[in-house]
């Protein structure tokens, strides 16, 4: 079962092998269904565009950015957010920050903490094997559907019809930076010029969460991001400059389709 | 690095190349490059050894030999590590940098799903979701 939703200006895509049941949970099950569990979170995304969209002004996002909102007085969920954020600058030097210039912004990081709840909500419901992207980021659970690895290409940043590598990954979240689609719309927050440096980074990690603002973040630091990817034992990463220059971290190439 | 391209195309710097393969990865890297992903081991080697030249790779400089045999790069020996900057020892943890001579189309290659940065243009959404089923079909 494949549906794919324009949801948050970007295709949104749930993969679930469609087997009976892929576990055996006591009681009763929410989403009967592959389908029903795929509109499941189809929903929780419409919800959290509601939330954090930085384009709808009734967002907690527009309403913390034009001070109508205290970030201490927001939802758990946009104090989770807040606290994320706080933790992901301090653990990339000040190379992630959802401030910039004075605007409140936290998309570097609620694309991928919310597709990694809402593959939350699949588990929770029984499902170990999926596969849930939003944008270009993706968290792989479990094995596709001839009960193999998920195999995940990784696009070109010089031809979106391309595809530089493939990748076999089980329980695991990527997420790649890049500038080639949305024009350079990654910013160095210490420097506050744009990170234009390499042409993308790809990052897997223990989940998308974890991928996608690594991702966001050492993007930003440009050619030497591989260095501090290298040194962060659950992650690996791949680099391609603008000269079609691929650098992995030593584990990447472990993930390679032989 | 800008121009490595243009020497691939030579055939002069074959050393300069492989500089490009990661030494720590070297098989891996190699199977990538019979999948598609890139094939520079493909095009047509003279036999020899050959060294290259002292190369920035983005974490410092490296110089490396490599040995093609019967047409094929059979060996890429680094025999200046890059110890003039104090990051050398991050080498042991990333792979050098390789060329990735040509990218495959989409559909071309059996995908479940594609990772790429993010897009907002409904158009190029539409677009994509075709190259997608096809990945998958």
């Amino acid at each position: 079962m494949r549906r794919t939703e324009l949801i948050m200006g970007m295709p949104i895509t749930v993969v679930i092998p469609d087997r009976e049941r892929q576990d055996s949970l006591p009681g009763t099950v929410k989403f009967p269904t592959t389908e029903s569990a795929a509109l499941a979170v189809f929903d929780y995304f419409r919800g959290i565009d509601e939330q954090f969209s930085p384009y709808k002004p009734e967002s907690e996002t527009c309403r913390i950015d034009c001070g109508e909102l205290a970030p201490g007085s927001a939802s758990p969920e946009m104090r989770e957010v807040l606290f994320l954020s706080e933790e992901t600058q301090k653990l990339t030097g000040g190379y992630f920050d959802v401030w910039f210039q004075g605007r409140f912004d936290p998309s570097g990081l609620v694309k991928g903490w919310a597709i990694t709840h809402a593959a939350q909500i699949l588990e929770d419901d029984g499902f170990i094997s999926f596969c849930i992207e939003a944008g270009g980021d993706i968290e792989v659970r479990g094995a596709n559907e001839e009960a193999k690895p998920w195999v995940i290409g990784l696009r070109s940043p010089f031809d979106p019809e391309k595809l530089t590598h493939r990748l076999l990954l089980q329980n695991r979240g990527i997420a790649t930076s890049g500038t080639y689609i949305r024009g350079e719309h990654i910013y160095n927050p210490r420097t506050g010029e744009r990170a234009n440096e390499i042409a993308s980074l790809s990052v897997i990690g223990p989940n998308v969460f974890e991928a996608d603002r690594l991702a966001t973040a050492v993007f930003a630091m440009g050619a030497s991001g591989i260095e501090f990817m290298a040194r962060l034992p659950e992650f690996d990463a791949c680099m391609i400059g603008w000269d079609d220059v691929a650098t992995f971290t030593s584990g990447f190439a472990g993930h390679l389709v032989p | 690095m800008k121009h490595s391209r243009n020497r691939t195309r030579s055939g002069l710097h074959v050393a300069a190349i492989t500089a490009m393969i990661g030494i720590g990865s070297l098989l891996a890297a190699t199977r990538g490059y019979a999948s598609g992903a890139a094939r520079v081991a493909s095009a047509r080697l003279t036999d020899g050894t050959y060294d290259g030249r002292r190369e920035y790779a983005y974490y410092g400089y490296v110089k490396v030999q490599a040995v093609i045999k019967a047409g094929r790069l059979t060996d890429v020996r680094l025999y200046e590590y890059p110890n003039d900057n104090g990051r050398s020892h991050y080498i042991n943890t990333v792979a050098l940098p390789y060329l990735i001579q040509e990218a495959v189309d989409a559909q071309s290659w059996k995908v479940d799903l594609i990772s790429g940065a993010t897009f907002t243009s409904n158009a190029f959404a539409k677009s994509l979701q075709a190259a997608l089923a096809r990945a998958g079909a």
